[in-house]
This record gives C-alpha cells, sequence and structure tokens, in this order.
C-alpha cells in the first residue's frame, strides 16, 4: 500500500512537471483548414488592427480559418529555432532585411513567384502589377520572390512644414546647398540637426548616403564584401568620407546628440529643438505624441552630390511563407487577398505609412515621399549590408562609424579601423 | 541516507567506526532499520530521480552539447560542418571577442572591489547606526526591481541634459562630461555596483550580526582605529561569509546580461561592442540585433571558454580564500 502510495505520488510529480514543460512547446499546427500566422506586430499597435480586420473579411469569404498569434519584433527569432523542430507557422512578416537573412538566405523561405502572377481577387490585375512588383530589388533572393510587401518606408530629411513654409517649393537639391541652409540655420543660433547618436543604424544612414550618393548604389554592399578590408583604401571613397568628417566638425548636430537614449533626440525635434531629422517614413507616427502644436511633417529626398546618384533608400515590410509551412497554399490564396485595396488602405489611413499600391493615398504626412518613390530608383536601406552580412554593422562599420560622426575621428583614420575590423570579422564569416 | 538516521550523539563514532571495521556495532544493516527509516530509503529514488533527470536533461545535457556545438559551424537551421577547433582559432583572435573579455574581468574584479568595499563600509557604519534595519531595506531595494527598469532610471540620470547634468548646473558646473557618449562604460561599472551593493551589505550584515559587541569593545579600550577594527575583528571573524559571498559575486558577475543589455543597447539594437561582456558577446553571435547571425558553434565556443574560465576561477578562489573557520 504504502510503496503503492509512493510511486503513483512520484509517477503525479513526473507527469506534471512533464506536462508543464511540454505546454511550452506549444505546435503552432492544428487543423487542416487553419492557417497559423506568427506576426512581428504587438496586439495593440495599428498595423495589428489593420490586420486584425483583413483577417475577418479573409476568413469569412475563404472558409478558411486564421490563427494568428502576436509575437512581437522578436517573432523570427522564434521562427529560427522552429524551422529545425520542423513546427513552423505557415506564414510570418517583417521588414525585408530580416526575412532575407533569417529566411530567404538559408534557403527557408518559398518561392513566391506564383503569388505575384495570381490575380487579385475582384481586382483583375496580377499581384506584381498593382505595385509589389516595383520592390523586386528588396523582396528578392537569387531572382524568386521570398516575400510579399504590405508596408513601404523609405528614408528622408524630415522637417516642420509650418517653419518653413518656402522649402516645399525650394528644397536644396545638392549636399552644398543643403550645407548652406544649415550654415543659415546655424548663424540664427539653432542646432540644425537632430540625431539620436546612440543608435548606430542612425548615424550610418548619413554616412551611408553620403557614401552611395557619391559612388553609387551598391558601392557600400561591395566594399564590405571585401575580405581584405582594402576596398576601404580607395582615394574616392576617402574624399567621399571627408564629407561627413566636415559634417561632423561644422558642429550642425544639437547639443545631446551623442549623449542621450533613444528617443530624448527625435522627441526634442519634434518638439521644436532641432530643424532636420534624417529618418525613415515611421518618424511621423513615432514622433506624434510630442510633435509641436501646429507641426506640419514634410520631408525631403536626400541631398546629390556632384549630380549622382538620387534614389531613395528604402525597405519594405511584409509577409513570407516558410518552405516547411503546413498549409501554402491557404498561406497564397491569403497573402493575394490582402493586397485588395481596401486590405492594404488600412496600413495608409490607420497606421500611417506608407504602402506598395500607388493607388492607395499616402498619409498626408507622407505625401512628398510616396512621390519621390513612384519617381526615383530604390535602393536598399543601409545597402542591405545588415541583412547579406549580420552583425557586420555592430561589429565593423557602426563602432568606426559613430565615432566619425561625433567628431572623435578623421576619416582616415575611420578608414583604418573599418579595414582592419573588416578583415577580422571575414576570418570568422 | 543510513549516516543521518543515526542518532546525533552517535554519529561521530559510527562514521569513525564504521570506516575502522564494517562489522562495528553501530553501523546498522538494512535487515534492522526501522519502519521510518526503511520508508524513506524506499522515497529516496522517486523522489530524487525527478530533479535528476530534470537536471541532466535542462542543465548537463545542453552543457556538453555546447561543447559538441562548438566544434561545428552552425546556423540552428541547417546541417552542422564539422571545425575541430578553428572556431577557438578565430574566437581567440577576435579583437570583439578580447574586447568583451576584458570587461567581464572589468566587471568581475573592479565592480567586486567597489561592491565589497562599499558592503564592509556599510556593514560597519550600519552596526551601529539606529534605522539600520531600514537602512538595510534601502540598500537592498535596487535589488527587487527589474535590471530593465533600473537601466531605464540610469538612462534618465546620466543623459545629455538629464538629472545629472541638472544637479551639475545646479552647483553651477554648465560643462559636464559627456556620461554616455564618452564614458559609457564606466556608467554602466557604477550602476553594476549601485545594484549589487545591497545584496551584499545584506549578506556580510549577517556575518557582522554575529561577531559579539564585546569584541569591538575590547578593541576600543585598546585604542583601536576603525581600520584595525576591520582587519583584526571584522575580518576574520566574517571569512567564511566573504568567501561564499566571493564565490556567488563571480558567479554572477559572469553571467550579467539585462543591465548591460537594456542600459547599453536600444529597442532594436545591441549595445555597442566597446561596451559587451562575454555574455553579450554569446548573445550577439546569436539570436542579437537587427538581423541575428546565428553563428551557434562559433557563440558556443565563446560560452564553452567562459565556462571552463568560471571553473578555474572558481577553483582558484575556493583554495585561496580557504582558512581555518574561527570559533567564537
Amino acid at each position: 500500500m504504502n510503496r503503492m502510495r509512493t510511486t503513483t505520488l512520484a509517477a503525479l510529480t513526473a507527469g506534471v512537471l512533464a506536462f508543464t514543460t511540454a505546454a511550452c512547446g506549444g505546435s503552432p499546427g492544428s487543423g487542416d483548414d487553419t492557417l497559423v500566422y506568427w506576426s512581428m506586430w504587438e496586439e495593440k499597435e495599428p498595423q495589428a488592427e489593420v490586420l486584425k480586420s483583413a483577417i475577418a473579411r479573409f476568413e469569412k469569404q475563404s472558409g478558411t480559418e486564421v490563427d494568428v498569434v502576436w509575437q512581437g519584433r522578436k517573432v523570427l527569432q522564434k521562427v529560427a529555432p522552429a524551422l529545425r523542430s520542423g513546427e513552423v507557422p505557415d506564414l510570418v512578416d517583417h521588414d525585408h532585411n530580416s526575412l532575407r537573412s533569417t529566411l530567404a538566405e538559408p534557403g527557408q523561405a518559398r518561392d513566391l513567384s506564383a503569388v505575384y502572377k495570381a490575380n487579385v481577387p475582384g481586382e483583375g490585375k496580377t499581384v506584381a502589377a498593382v505595385g509589389p512588383g516595383r520592390y523586386r530589388e528588396l523582396t528578392t533572393h537569387d531572382g524568386k520572390p521570398y516575400m510579399l510587401p504590405y508596408e513601404v518606408f523609405a528614408q528622408a530629411l524630415w522637417y516642420d512644414g509650418s517653419k518653413f513654409p518656402k522649402l516645399a517649393d525650394k528644397q536644396p537639391e545638392t549636399w552644398d546647398a543643403f550645407l548652406k541652409l544649415l550654415d543659415e540655420r546655424k548663424k540664427e543660433g539653432r542646432a540644425p540637426l537632430a540625431l539620436d547618436g546612440d543608435i548606430g543604424f542612425y548615424n550610418s544612414l548619413w554616412t551611408v548616403h553620403l557614401l552611395e550618393r557619391a559612388l553609387g548604389p551598391g558601392t557600400v554592399n561591395k566594399i564590405a564584401a571585401d575580405k581584405s578590408g582594402d576596398a576601404w583604401r580607395d582615394t574616392k571613397v576617402v574624399n567621399a568620407l571627408r564629407r561627413v568628417e566636415d559634417l561632423a566638425r561644422g558642429g550642425y548636430f544639437a547639443e545631446g546628440a551623442f549623449g542621450s537614449k533613444w528617443p530624448a533626440m527625435q522627441e526634442r525635434w519634434a518638439a521644436g529643438d532641432s530643424d532636420f531629422l534624417l529618418m525613415g517614413s515611421w518618424i511621423p507616427s513615432e514622433t506624434r505624441n510630442s510633435a509641436a502644436s501646429g507641426f506640419t511633417y514634410r520631408s525631403m529626398p536626400f541631398p546629390t552630390v556632384a549630380g549622382g546618384d538620387d534614389s531613395v533608400h528604402t525597405g519594405a515590410i511584409g509577409f513570407a511563407v516558410p518552405t516547411a509551412a503546413e498549409h501554402p497554399e491557404a498561406a497564397e490564396k491569403f497573402l493575394a487577398f490582402m493586397m485588395k485595396r481596401e486590405n492594404i488602405e488600412g496600413f495608409s489611413t490607420k497606421a500611417l505609412n506608407l504602402v506598395p499600391r500607388p493607388d492607395v493615398e499616402a498619409p498626408e504626412q507622407l505625401a512628398g515621399l510616396a512621390e519621390a518613390l513612384k519617381e526615383r530608383k530604390i535602393t536598399p536601406a543601409y545597402d542591405g549590408i545588415d541583412a547579406d552580412y549580420p552583425n557586420y554593422p555592430t561589429e565593423v562599420f557602426e563602432p568606426a562609424g559613430n565615432a566619425l560622426l561625433a567628431g572623435k575621428i578623421t576619416a582616415d583614420q575611420f578608414i583604418q579601423q573599418v579595414a582592419d575590423k573588416q578583415a577580422a570579422y571575414w576570418k570568422k564569416h | 541516507m543510513t549516516d543521518t538516521a543515526v542518532p546525533a550523539r552517535d554519529r561521530a563514532t559510527a562514521t569513525t567506526s564504521s570506516a575502522a571495521s564494517p562489522a562495528a556495532p553501530h553501523r546498522r544493516s538494512r535487515r534492522d532499520e526501522g519502519p521510518f527509516q526503511a520508508r524513506r530509503r524506499r522515497l529516496f529514488w522517486p523522489f530524487v530521480a525527478v530533479p535528476l533527470v530534470l537536471y541532466l536533461v535542462f542543465f548537463l545535457g545542453p552543457t556538453l552539447a555546447s561543447f559538441w556545438i562548438s566544434l561545428h559551424a552552425w546556423d540552428g537551421i541547417g546541417e552542422m560542418k564539422f571545425r575541430g577547433l578553428g572556431n577557438y582559432e578565430v574566437l581567440l583572435g577576435d579583437e570583439v571577442f578580447r574586447g568583451a573579455f576584458a570587461n567581464t574581468l572589468i566587471i568581475l574584479v573592479g565592480v567586486g572591489l567597489a561592491v565589497f568595499v562599499a558592503s564592509f563600509a556599510l556593514a560597519m557604519v550600519l552596526r551601529e547606526l539606529a534605522g539600520r534595519k531600514f537602512a538595510r531595506a534601502v540598500l537592498f531595494f535596487p535589488n527587487i526591481i527589474a535590471p530593465i527598469v533600473l537601466s531605464v532610471l540610469w538612462g534618465f540620470i546620466f543623459q545629455n541634459d538629464g538629472l545629472l547634468d541638472s544637479a551639475l548646473q545646479g552647483i553651477g558646473i554648465s560643462d559636464g562630461p559627456n556620461w554616455l557618449g564618452d564614458h559609457l562604460f564606466f556608467v554602466i561599472l557604477l550602476g553594476l555596483a549601485w545594484v549589487n551593493t545591497g545584496f551584499y551589505v545584506t549578506i556580510i550584515m549577517a556575518g557582522v550580526d554575529r561577531i559579539p559587541p564585546y569584541l569591538y569593545e575590547d578593541c576600543k579600550l585598546a585604542g583601536a582605529n576603525a581600520f584595525q577594527r576591520f582587519w583584526h575583528v571584522t575580518l576574520p571573524l566574517t571569512w567564511d561569509v566573504v568567501a561564499t559571498s566571493a564565490i556567488l559575486w563571480t558567479i554572477s558577475s559572469l553571467k550579467i546580461f539585462e543591465f548591460l543589455y537594456a542600459f547599453g543597447g536600444t529597442t532594436n539594437d545591441m549595445p555597442p561592442t566597446g561596451v559587451w561582456n562575454s555574455a553579450l558577446f554569446i548573445y550577439g553571435q546569436t539570436f542579437g540585433g537587427r538581423t541575428p547571425p546565428y553563428l551557434f558553434g562559433y557563440a558556443s565556443a565563446a560560452a564553452v571558454v567562459t565556462l571552463l574560465f568560471l571553473i578555474v576561477l572558481v577553483f582558484l578562489f575556493r583554495r585561496v580564500l580557504r582558512r581555518e573557520v574561527i570559533e567564537f
């Protein structure tokens, strides 16, 4: 009797423990007509609201149930180990860089060519034709599309249109004209440039833009791929970097740019403490609560250097289907459905973002940028180095880049540091 | 098991004599053990088995797996490629890792010394203080708050135009240092010392409290100053507490992660490599950053190096700190 009770007790304990640990796993694969979607959004975000109503319409029309898990930005860090076990969601979303490095490069993303060729339900046009086809450079890997974008973001110089009413008609096209504008503002006692310098990526926007404007799109990516790091030592590169050095030495950045915690400086910019902010198109929605009253979001493209490249540095957010997904056909049907105007519209009207369909009107704050996107060439943001060479920005480019922009080192010292670190980087990758 | 079942007064003789001759009368064989002992013995395996299995599966298994993975190049998804000791070779030449490892040592030694000096100083002061229980609670407070919250607070204090700059302006220093831009690692060290002091004050105070007050009175009569009192009374009589605390600190300092990560980094980004410790390095090579690198083999090598270093360190500490326990 005693022995039996003991064994039962032990077995129960083991059972409870086993159950609780097993419950953590949670298998994503459920019923046959259920589509499992792991989202990069948190449930309360405006994008999640837009997705929710689109999903509700899809469920009603197709009879397929969509099981959404609002994972948040670290969703791909959860997908990666799931790929190993095979228990993957049918659908995930993120920006093109993240999807590319986590899914496309290891060959874990389904080729979405069929979706691009499919008709958008009820519209008589293919998915590619309604807009996403234009973003091929961001959404293909080895010539095959690995993602379908539903939001687009682009980088530009942002300012308060109510303070610069004339700037909209007479934007400084060239770098020299831009510097002249900055000098004028400085003379008036203003700190012209805002920057949250604790984020290396934000600092790099300046360096990457100036390099590519002078040397052409794709330059930074090509230099980064050089195993010896010597590609940095080219005189043309040095000359382009001198502009960054001059910018840093010019004292244009607002006080605190290199000694604050994000988002302090962009908040102060929105409150009117400084004039221009080089940033992605998410900035109007990100700063809308701290913007001074009457603040009118306006943007101008990054100026050109010596009549060279004027492309828009762009990124895309969209869906991908893992190759191991259990219901890829249902997922593809959902993707084509999502491209319908009524579904895409919400990302513009409710989430205040740019969308890949040019026939959807951009939010008023982003209208200028939407125009630029229609007219100009598109270059992947950060020249794609963060996706192509993971950790390259953190370990190689940004430590030296931050110091250069903060005026702590010269262009030559930057090159020395980056070239050495790059050689070391390629030894381990 | 059988040992603990022997009545306390017999235990000493039981162990010594049973070692000398197996037939010693105090040693009970299974057959003549009482029903209580028999039941306890039967319960032993069913109850030990579960935690033992969990321990093997969740601790020992992964540790061995890390070592195995460290010999490969692996992205966590595809097939593992054997690299032998290649990962270790690259690792030891990796400037980022060497910097992270150096930072780990600076935290271990620098913050460790600061924490212990501050803890002893506070323990000595608090010993004679009226509201000591309250003071101790206040000192312990940072320990129960999530490091993430503390790091946010720390950011408000040190950022440009933050609380500290305002305070400095209040006393007429308008051109203070750029804390976060130029002295980020120092500020982190300061933060870590602040967060951890309360915990060690509490432990060391418990040790100090056991020292009979008459020893201090005797010191006073002999004219000993504060340092002499500390050196000849407090330190020797709390040595076992200090030794344990030192080991605790060594182990926990190598694992420091959240404060560094949250304070040095932002929503999407790792902190700058200049302030990484080895724990952040391991995260940075796997899941960290905007587009994680998933270098599981390489990161495992870093983890193994850190673990070996920890084992050696703890072993050395235990040798160096071993003293005769003073009875009082």
